[in-house]
């Protein structure tokens, strides 16, 4: 009983950890649970059995690299087909497209972004945060299944589960009617960790005084395995590209740990942060507004902070040399 | 040649919302036109300054009161305004707002749509993709840089994944969604708020456009809302004193990892 589907998401051959919380939440929902997998190259990625599904449809493309209206009519092919309660996506930016693309197509319901669940009279409830965070709704489906849901990353369990066997079961889609496809991906640069997914995110405001501030905070990321954010303020004096942009014209994060440098604490600027577990404000002004929403504070030059700050990280770490 | 952009009203980012008697309490709330529409607004307009038969709609399916960011929007340099009214329209979701709007742009027969990469209130991100399944189009999410080529009807755009940026090409007519960065919105000037009024704005009900008691019947939601509730309140914080930089920084990072155990 209750079939749900969920979209395996990879980067470089390895899984995300999107895949794993995904195979969580669809163990949540139902008893079956499949995998869908989308790759130009074919490959599946390494590891797959940890995700805990049995059987996995693989989708393959030639001449192009991804296309978004051809994909979901396939998709939809499949889903007329298999009938499952739940189609899950991560809320990526392949997941995001694919399956609002998804739900308009078929005319299903639609949730997005949720960061929560549970069971109420056989049926489900989810959390899903509205205006940037300042409220928090539950929602139910009204409309017969299927349904689409999208989830947040980094909110639930990333659990492997093994099992022995995969059933791979690959189609080939044909880009050749697209009228929209990708025909390129320009890479980022290597080592990168993903905002979303990151464990600590340290974040630079204007309070960096000057555009190289940042290659502090990038040294500091790289030693300490950090994704480096950033405030509207300097993302628009173009000190550093938008997609480092965190809040709620950037994006939404919640790490472990976030360290906020040089950041006023303007309330569009804690939408994108504040569900982080732990919030650590660096900031020189002790009635910064952002002293109020952190967990620990210190009052200081970010420049003579930092540094230490990776110094004794390390060290506690039993790193001490980075 | 026309554009359509379609644009929705959000309370202002910097309004603060309390929950009150398990509704929303929106009460001395300004509204604003989403910040994402803005991008999508201005990528049509700096289409029209490029070329010299351009014609640029503005698109809303809301409120009332929703004529005054509009009136502003033809003060930017938009054509014509087109809101369509209902007082229903709090209870129709992304898919039926895509079934309006396509109603009203069908006839205009636009070469881009352009739309708001999500909405800054629900986040829903899928009104733009809807109205795109709606018209039977293509659509290019999240556009940071946008490059049309009306001769040939292609366009290319960039894209932003976890990738890298994604290079698309397509063919138009197609609905385009705008992410923060694809331009810097323009301010009305004294001279565009003199002409705004002089543009047409126009206020449609459904009937006006052809949408039926029935059909209406057809947009229930399928989504429903169960429960409110303001977040938790963050506990407070402490600030880590300490004698020197040094002092604080050691005593940070050893709550950081006995308290919050977060390292
Ligand atoms: C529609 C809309 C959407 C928005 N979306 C976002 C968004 O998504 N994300 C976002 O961040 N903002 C957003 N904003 C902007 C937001 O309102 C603030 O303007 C912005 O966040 C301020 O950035 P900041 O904290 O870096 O700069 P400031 O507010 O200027 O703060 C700089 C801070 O640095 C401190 N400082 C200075 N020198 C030092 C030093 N040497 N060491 C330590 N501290 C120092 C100062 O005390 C100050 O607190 C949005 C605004 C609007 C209107
Ligand atoms: N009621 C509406 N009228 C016109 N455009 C809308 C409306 N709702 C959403 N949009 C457009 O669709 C985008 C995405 O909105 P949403 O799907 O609500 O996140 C917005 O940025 C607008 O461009």
């Amino acid at each position: 009983m209750g079939k749900i589907f969920f979209f395996i998401e990879a980067k470089d051959g390895e899984l995300k950890k999107i895949s794993y919380e995904l195979a969580n939440v669809a163990r949540q929902l139902g008893e079956e649970v499949c995998g869908i997998f989308f790759s130009p190259s074919a490959s599946i990625p390494e590891g797959i059995n940890g995700l805990g599904a049995s059987r996995i449809f693989s989708f393959t493309a030639q001449h192009g690299i991804y296309a978004c209206e051809v994909i979901a009519l396939e998709l939809v092919k499949l889903i007329e087909m298999e009938k499952p309660d739940f189609i899950l996506f991560g809320q990526t930016p392949m997941g995001r497209d694919l399956s609002a693309r998804l739900s308009a197509t078929l005319g299903i319901g639609y949730l997005n972004d949720i960061t929560g669940l549970r069971k109420q009279n056989g049926g489900f409830i989810f959390t899903k945060p509205l205006y940037a965070g300042k409220i928090i709704s539950e929602f139910v489906f009204t409309s017969p299944s299927p349904s689409v849901i999208t989830v947040r990353p980094n909110i639930f369990n990333a659990d492997v589960q093994s099992v022995s066997e995969v059933n791979v079961d690959t189609r080939e889609v044909n880009f050749s009617s697209a009228r929209a496809i990708v025909k390129e991906i320009i890479a980022k640069p290597v080592g990168m960790v993903d905002l979303k997914e990151a464990d600590i995110i340290i974040s630079g405001g204007r309070g960096l005084g000057d555009p190289k501030g940042f290659d502090v905070l990038f040294d500091f990321a790289k030693a300490v395995g950090a994704a480096v954010g950033a405030s509207r303020a300097v993302v628009d004096s173009g000190w550093i590209d938008h997609s480092h942009q965190v809040g709620q014209t950037g994006k939404t994060v919640n790490p472990s740990l976030y360290i906020a440098c040089g950041i006023s604490g303007a309330i569009q600027h804690l939408a994108g942060m504040r569900t982080s577990k732990c919030i650590v404000a660096i900031n020189n002004n002790p009635t910064a507004p952002i002293f109020k929403i952190a967990d620990y504070g210190i009052v200081g030059d970010l420049y003579e902070v930092i540094p230490l700050l990776k110094r004794e990280l390390l060290k506690i770490r039993g790193n001490p040399q980075g | 040649m026309n554009i359509a952009v379609i644009v929705k009203e959000v309370p202002d980012t910097e309004a603060r919302l309390s929950v009150k008697d398990g509704e929303i309490d929106f009460g001395g709330v300004g509204y604003v036109i989403n910040p994402f529409d803005d991008y999508a607004l201005e990528e049509a307009l700096r289409i029209k300054d490029a070329k010299n038969d351009v014609f640029v709609y503005v698109v809303m399916v809301g409120r009332e009161s929703a004529t005054k960011n509009l009136l502003n929007c033809l003060a930017l340099g938009a054509d014509e305004a087109i809101l369509v009214t209902e007082l229903s329209i709090e209870n129709l979701d992304p898919h039926a707002i895509a079934k309006v709007l396509a109603n009203v742009i069908n006839p205009i027969s636009p070469q881009i749509i352009f739309a708001g990469k999500q909405g800054v209130d629900y986040d829903w991100g899928l009104t733009g993709i809807a109205l795109s399944v709606e018209l039977g189009l293509p659509h290019v999410g999240v556009v940071k840089k946008f490059e049309p080529n009306f001769a040939e009807g292609t366009f290319r755009a960039f894209s932003e994944s976890d990738e890298g940026d994604l290079l698309y090409e397509g063919k138009l007519p197609a609905v385009v969604t705008a992410e923060k960065g694809l331009n810097e919105p323009r301010y009305a000037s004294l001279k565009g708020i003199m002409g705004a009024k002089k543009k047409p704005l126009k206020q449609l009900s459904f009937m006006e456009i052809g949408l039926s008691q029935d059909t209406l019947g057809s947009f229930l939601s399928k989504v429903k809302i169960v429960s409110l509730s303001e977040p938790p309140e963050r506990k407070p914080g402490r600030i880590i004193e300490g004698e020197t930089i040094e002092e604080k920084v050691v005593g940070l990072v050893k709550a950081l990892h006995e308290e919050a155990k977060v390292i």
